[in-house]
C-alpha cells in the first residue's frame, strides 16, 4: 500500500466519510453527499485511493435483468488503509486546529 | 433528452481515463445515474464528471509541451474569439425596430448564455495555462491580452487610434481584471462567482459611465427599466466579459482545487 498520500482537502473529505463508517459499503452518490463533493472530484481521488491500495472496490452481486438496474460499485477501506487514515485526518485536524488561520491557508496552496 | 445529454456527457467523462478503466467507471457512473432521483441531479452529475480534469497519475503533472500548447491556444482563443464575435455581433447590434427588438433580445440572452457555456470549454482545453502563469496572473493575461488586442485591431484595419475608445477599453479590461482576481482569490464558489458576475455588470459601467438606456424606451412603452434591461442583455462587451469571467475564474478555481495540499509525512503501514 502507497502510505505517502497526498492529502487534500477533497481528499481527507473523502477519507472522513469513509472513516465514518469503516466496515460500512460506500457507493459514489453516497459519497458524493457525505463529502459535498461534486462527481468530477470525487471520482478521481476514488480511482486515486485504490490504486494506491486504500480502498477495495467490490461490485453489488445482482442480476441486472431480474434487479432492473445495473449493478452498483462499492468502495470500502481496506483494513491497513484505515489506522493511516485516521491518522492523517487526525494530524490534518490538529494543524487546522493549532496553526493560525492564514498561516494553513497559505501551506494549503503553497 | 436529458438521459441523451448525461450518456454523452458520461462518454466524454470516460474518454479522457486510461483506458483499462474507461470500461468500468462508465459502468459505474452509468448505474449511479440511474439510481439518481430527478433530472436536475442526473444532469449535474454527468456535467460535473464531464468537466473535470482528466484523471490521471498524480507523478505525471509536468508536461511542458503541453502546458505551452494550452498557452498558446489560450492566447488564439482570448485575443480570436472575442473579436470574431465583435465582429459578427455587428449584423445584428447596429439596428433596432418593433419588429427585431423581440428576437434581438432573445439573441442578446442567449449570447451570455453561450458566453459561460464557451468559456468553460475553453477553459476545460488549456488548464495547462496555470502551469507556466501562475494563478493570479491569469486576469491580467486574460483581460490585459483582450485590451492590447482591442486596441490594436482598429490600427490593424488602418485606422488611427481613438483615444476615447481606448479609455473606454482600459477601464473596461482594468475594473474587469480586479474583479477577477478578487473573485479568484475567494474560496466559496456562490460568492466568487457571484463576484464574477458582478464584474461583467461593472466593468461595462466602467466603459459607458453612465446609466443610460439611449432611446431604447420607444420599444418598451416608455419604461426605463425594461429598456435599460434590453439595453445590457444584447450589450456585446458584457457578452465578451462574461466568456473571459468565466473562463479565467475556471481556471484559477481549477488550479486551486487540483494544487491546494497539505503535506503529511509518511507513515509507514
Amino acid at each position: 500500500m502507497n502510505t505517502e498520500l497526498r492529502m487534500t482537502v477533497p481528499v481527507a473529505r473523502v477519507l472522513a466519510a469513509l472513516v465514518a463508517d469503516p466496515t460500512g459499503d460506500h457507493y459514489g452518490m453516497a459519497l458524493m453527499q457525505s463529502s459535498e463533493l461534486p462527481s468530477g472530484t470525487l471520482y478521481p481521488i476514488l480511482a486515486r485511493l485504490t490504486e494506491a491500495g486504500w480502498l477495495e472496490k467490490r461490485w453489488e452481486e445482482i442480476d441486472p435483468s431480474v434487479a432492473g438496474r445495473p449493478a452498483r460499485a462499492y468502495y470500502r477501506l481496506t483494513p491497513a488503509a484505515l489506522p493511516i487514515a485516521r491518522q492523517r485526518l487526525a494530524e490534518l485536524h490538529e494543524q487546522t486546529r493549532t496553526a493560525p488561520a492564514h498561516t494553513v491557508a497559505k501551506e494549503a496552496t503553497a | 433528452m436529458i438521459k441523451r445529454i448525461c450518456s454523452t456527457f458520461l462518454t466524454a467523462a470516460a474518454r479522457r481515463w486510461p483506458e483499462d478503466l474507461r470500461d468500468e467507471m462508465l459502468a459505474e457512473w452509468r448505474a449511479e445515474l440511474h439510481a439518481t432521483p430527478g433530472n436536475a441531479r442526473r444532469l449535474r452529475y454527468a456535467a460535473s464528471l464531464a468537466a473535470s480534469r482528466p484523471h490521471r497519475e498524480p507523478a505525471v503533472v509536468v508536461r511542458p509541451g503541453r502546458n505551452f500548447a494550452h498557452a498558446v491556444l489560450s492566447l488564439v482563443l482570448i485575443a480570436g474569439l472575442p473579436m470574431l464575435y465583435l465582429q459578427l455581433a455587428l449584423g445584428w447590434t447596429t439596428f433596432r425596430s418593433d419588429d427585431t427588438i423581440t428576437w434581438q433580445a432573445w439573441v442578446g440572452a442567449g449570447s451570455i448564455v453561450a458566453a459561460v457555456v464557451l468559456g468553460i470549454i475553453c477553459a476545460g482545453v488549456t488548464t495547462g495555462v496555470t502551469q507556466l502563469i501562475r494563478p493570479a496572473f491569469v486576469p491580467l493575461w486574460t483581460f490585459g491580452l483582450m485590451f492590447a488586442v482591442f486596441t490594436a485591431w482598429p490600427l490593424l484595419e488602418g485606422f488611427s487610434l481613438n483615444r476615447s475608445h481606448v479609455g473606454d477599453g482600459f477601464r473596461w479590461a482594468l475594473s474587469a481584471g480586479v474583479l477577477c482576481a478578487l473573485a479568484g482569490r475567494v474560496r466559496r464558489a456562490p460568492l466568487s462567482w457571484g463576484i464574477v458576475a458582478t464584474a461583467a455588470l461593472v466593468s461595462y459601467w466602467s466603459a459607458v459611465t453612465r446609466f443610460d438606456p439611449y432611446g431604447m424606451e420607444v420599444f418598451f412603452g416608455g419604461e426605463f427599466l425594461p429598456a435599460y434591461l434590453f439595453v445590457l442583455v444584447t450589450a456585446v462587451s458584457i457578452h465578451v466579459a462574461v466568456f473571459l469571467l468565466v473562463y479565467a475564474n475556471l481556471l484559477i478555481r481549477r488550479h486551486r482545487a487540483t494544487q491546494a495540499q497539505v503535506v503529511t509525512p509518511p507513515v509507514a503501514a
